[in-house]
Parts: C-alpha cells; sequence; structure tokens
C-alpha cells in the first residue's frame, strides 16, 4: 500500500533529485508497512539499511547540484549541517534496530515524515529551487 | 482514505501553523506520522500533512501546556541538544529570508514555532540546551545571541513563576530584539575600527527600528514589542531609547535587558574576547547594580548555575573538564575531562568527581583555547 506518494508540489525542479526523493518516499513507503504494529523484523532492518545507504547518497548528490548552481556557500553550509543532523538521526535509528526496542523504533516513522518529508523535503529543499532554475 | 475506527480526520483549520499539534496524528491505518508537539510551519506544509490523510484518535485528550518534544528522539538528553542545532538553522533561514525580504507573512508563526519549541527544550532538558549554546563556536552572533537571549528569558520567567502562556512572547521578544541590526550585524561582527557616525546612529535607534520592523512583519502583541523597544532602558535612567526608568520599565523588559546582556558577554565580539560565564556574571552584579535589576542578575546566576552546562574549567588536578550538567551544588557541577594535566587531549572524555578535592574545580577557561575539542564534546551529549 503507497502511504504517502512523490507529489508534484514536492518538485524542486531538477529532474535527478525529483526521482531520488520519490525513491526515498517510495522507501519510506516499504519501511512503513514492514514496521506496521511490529518491533524491528529483519525485513524492516533491510529496508531501513538500503535507506541509510541511499540517503547518504542523494545528499551528496543534492549537496554538489547546488554548490553547482551558485546557491550561496553559507546556505549550503547550513543545509548540509541539516544533512548532517538527519544522518545523525538515521545513526541514532541504526542503534535502535540493533538494540531491538520496539518502543523506541516508534520514533522512526514521525522522524522520516515529519523532519524528513515535511520539514526537509517540503520545507529546506524549496529553498535552492530558485538558484536551480537561474542555473539553467 | 477512510479513518479507521477509532480515528477522525483532522480538518485543515484544526492545525495551526507555527503551533505545536495538541495531539499525534494519525494515517488512515492508524500508523503514528507525527507526534503531538511537532510544528507545522508553511500552508503548503499543512496541505502535504491533509493530503496524505491525516487522522487523530478519538482517544487522545489535547495536551496544549506540555505537549512532547517535537522531534524523534531515542534519548531523553540527546534531543534538547539536537533540537538547539535545528533551531540554530531555523532561526538563522529565517533571518536570511527575512534579510532577503522573502517571508512575509510566513515570519510570525516561523519565530513562535521557534520560541515553543525552545520553551519545550528547556522544560525537557535544560542542561543541553544551555551546552548547546555555550559550546557553538560555528553560528553567526546574530543567531546564537537571539537564541541565548531567547532561552534565558524563558529560564528566568520560568523561576519567576509566570505562567507557559505568558512567557511565550518575551522569547519570542528574545529572538529578534535586535532585528533592526541585521543588516549590519556582519559587518558589525567583523569591524575592530570605532564605530562609524552612521553606525553609532543606527545602534542607537535599534530598538525603535526593531519595533517598526516587527510591527510592519505583522507583530501585534504588546507583550512582544514592548520588551524590543526597550531593552536597552535602565533602571536609573541612563538608557535609551526613551530615558525611562525604576517603575516605568517593565519586568519582561527588565529580564530581555539582563538575557541580552549575558549573552553579549559570553561571545566572542571584535573588540573583546568572550568573557567567561562567571567573568560575566560578576560583572553583571557589579557594573550594573544601579541600572539593572540585581535580582533578576541573581535570579539568573541560581537558574543557569555558576558553572553553566557547556562551560570549560580548569581542575584541581590540572585537567581541563566542561560541564556536562548542573547538580543541586553550583559549585559541584557534573563535568568531564577531556584535556590532561600535561596538555594532551584525551581521546574519550572521562566524568570526574567535582565534590573530591583533587577534582575541585578551579576556575573557568575560555573555551576558544580548545575549539579543536568541540567534536568530541558534542559527542558527549550526542552519545547514549
Amino acid at each position: 500500500m503507497n502511504r504517502f506518494e512523490w507529489k508534484p508540489e514536492y518538485s524542486v525542479d531538477d529532474a535527478e533529485i525529483d526521482r531520488q526523493h520519490a525513491e526515498l518516499i517510495a522507501i519510506i513507503n516499504e519501511l512503513a508497512d514492514q514496521l506496521h504494529g511490529e518491533g524491528p523484523s529483519d525485513g524492516a532492518r533491510r529496508v531501513f539499511d538500503h535507506l541509510a545507504h541511499y540517503v547518504t547518497t542523494h545528499f551528496a548528490y543534492e549537496e554538489e547540484l547546488i554548490a553547482r548552481a551558485g546557491y550561496p556557500d553559507d546556505r549550503i553550509a547550513e543545509h548540509q549541517a541539516e544533512h548532517n543532523t538527519i544522518l545523525r538521526q538515521v545513526q541514532e535509528f541504526e542503534r535502535v534496530f540493533e538494540s531491538g526496542d520496539p518502543a523506541a523504533l516508534q520514533a522512526l516513522m514521525p522522524f522520516l515524515y515529519g523532519e524528513w518529508l515535511i520539514h526537509h523535503i517540503c520545507g529546506t529543499d524549496k529553498e535552492y529551487v530558485p538558484w536551480l532554475v537561474a542555473a539553467r | 482514505m477512510t479513518p479507521r475506527q477509532g480515528f477522525e480526520r483532522v480538518s485543515p483549520t484544526d492545525i495551526r501553523l507555527g503551533e505545536p499539534l495538541p495531539y499525534a496524528v494519525y494515517d488512515g491505518s492508524g500508523m503514528l506520522l507525527l507526534q503531538a508537539g511537532f510544528v507545522i510551519n508553511t500552508a503548503k506544509q499543512r496541505d502535504v500533512l491533509i493530503a496524505n490523510g491525516c487522522f487523530i484518535s478519538n482517544a487522545a485528550h489535547p495536551k496544549p501546556a506540555h505537549p512532547p518534544l517535537p522531534v524523534a528522539s531515542v534519548s531523553e538528553e540527546h534531543s534538547s541538544f539536537e533540537m538547539f542545532d535545528l533551531l540554530k538553522l531555523r532561526l538563522k533561514r529565517t533571518f536570511d529570508l527575512y534579510k532577503h525580504g522573502h517571508l512575509g507573512d510566513e515570519f510570525v508563526p516561523r519565530i513562535e514555532g521557534i520560541a515553543l519549541t525552545i520553551q519545550e527544550a528547556c522544560t525537557h532538558d535544560t542542561d543541553s540546551a544551555l551546552a548547546n549554546l555555550h559550546l557553538d563556536y560555528d553560528s553567526s552572533y546574530a543567531v546564537i545571541h537571539h537564541l541565548q537571549a531567547a532561552m534565558l528569558c524563558e529560564l528566568i520567567g520560568k523561576k519567576l513563576g509566570v505562567p507557559d502562556e505568558s512567557r511565550l512572547p518575551l522569547i519570542k521578544a528574545g529572538l529578534t530584539h535586535d532585528i533592526g541590526l541585521l543588516d549590519i550585524q556582519d559587518t558589525l561582527d567583523r569591524q575592530v575600527e570605532p564605530l562609524t557616525p552612521l553606525q553609532r546612529e543606527r545602534i542607537n535607534r535599534h530598538p525603535i527600528d526593531s519595533e517598526t520592523i516587527l510591527a510592519g512583519l505583522g507583530v501585534r502583541e504588546k507583550t512582544w514589542l514592548d520588551p524590543v523597544r526597550h531593552h536597552h532602558e535602565r533602571l536609573d535612567g541612563t538608557g535609551y531609547p526613551d530615558g525611562s526608568a525604576g517603575e516605568a520599565i517593565s519586568l519582561p523588559t527588565r529580564v530581555l535587558a539582563i538575557a541580552d546582556i549575558y549573552s553579549a558577554m559570553v561571545r566572542d565580539r571584535p573588540y573583546r574576547k568572550a568573557m567567561v560565564s562567571t567573568e560575566a556574571m560578576r560583572k553583571l552584579m557589579l557594573e550594573q547594580g544601579s541600572a539593572t535589576d540585581s535580582r533578576l542578575i541573581g535570579m539568573m546566576i541560581k537558574e543557569i548555575g555558576v558553572f553553566p552546562p557547556g562551560a570549560t574549567v580548569r581542575l584541581a588536578n590540572g585537567e581541563i573538564a566542561v560541564v556536562k550538567k548542573r547538580t543541586t551544588n553550583t559549585a559541584c557541577p557534573l563535568v568531564f575531562s577531556f584535556v590532561r594535566a600535561d596538555g594532551m587531549p584525551m581521546l574519550t572524555p572521562v566524568q570526574r568527581e567535582t565534590a573530591h578535592e583533587g577534582c575541585r574545580i578551579e576556575g573557568m577557561v575560555p573555551f576558544s583555547s580548545h575549539r579543536g575539542s568541540v567534536v568530541v564534546l558534542r559527542g558527549l551529549w550526542h552519545r547514549n
């Protein structure tokens, strides 16, 4: 079941980033299905590992792209810092998977959905759009 | 999506921008999407939430007073520290957007969101919140100064027994009191030469400018605007812009004045190095005696501690340590040594008992001599 779908209003005006965001949302969907109501299963762990790996590549790609588009250095630094905060939280959840604590795992979906999708993809990422458009 | 039994759909009008959700939000299948306390800042973000199917549990009882922290967290200590990392980014972005004229109606909800999160983070774990700002040497002066002033307003206001709701306008005043200087702040931060006459004039009128700018951005609350306009007034009448004195200066304004002075003192300025917090507190007490409210200064010192979290101290055994937590004895906080007596940094900080004579705190040292250790030190708040 697709809980969340990538929508045109999430677009940052770059086809590749949009594709990567859609893929991230697809992984989050899959993870939500694996997690639903249960503790940390092997399936959920596998999907989470994929997410952790995918996001590192995605963040690197995005940072490179906005740098090339002439996004100001201080805002890149700020964007990277937000990426790093998300990555640190992803690492925290890796530890949660290790410890197998179902209660701590309940915080995973609100993190992915709230901090990441709502605040980052639908908030912070939108701010570099004018630079990507101008760089074309 | 049809709601599951026991859940009801949330309408867009139920979600107030910039305010923490009073209840947890679920999707149609009953999966937790957002914890109570999460802040939605923009209409677009709200639309995304609604479009994804947004439900609350019928069993949920709104708890507006103390919703949980709006962040996923796996460890209590971890979240307030991390939350301040995000707050620094959010305030910086808000200031940047304002400077570029890109904000309009969004300014007030953004500041309100940040203010609420400060209140939550301080309620949840004051030590981590204090430490985060004391340990920051990367963020711009404008961001750290405003966040620190806002946090001190919250802590002193709470100590005074002001209710949660009434403290919010003062936190917002703390977050924005120098907005009238934002456009020249970067220049002032680098300038070692004396101020030009124009800069002097801008500084003298910045409380009025800040008030005017905030009103233009849609701020209507007098309890927000008033402390901003008067935060440089002094009890003995020597302040500006109106030269008010004594009882004419409201209590919230006095609180902001102290928060502003202290948080400026403990940061590096182009014309002087940052003072360690004990020195700043002593200076506040001695020099500001007749100009500021000494009762409030005492209250602040009591609240944040003589050695606040994040402060670096020298121990009797020669080691340099960082304060992790306050304890009931302000002279003996919980500390971790990170530089050995021979000056070599430790790979892993070690907890020391400051109540023991050998590890007694001898005094504070400026953090600037130990900036190389910042990653190791921040790790103290990141690890479980």
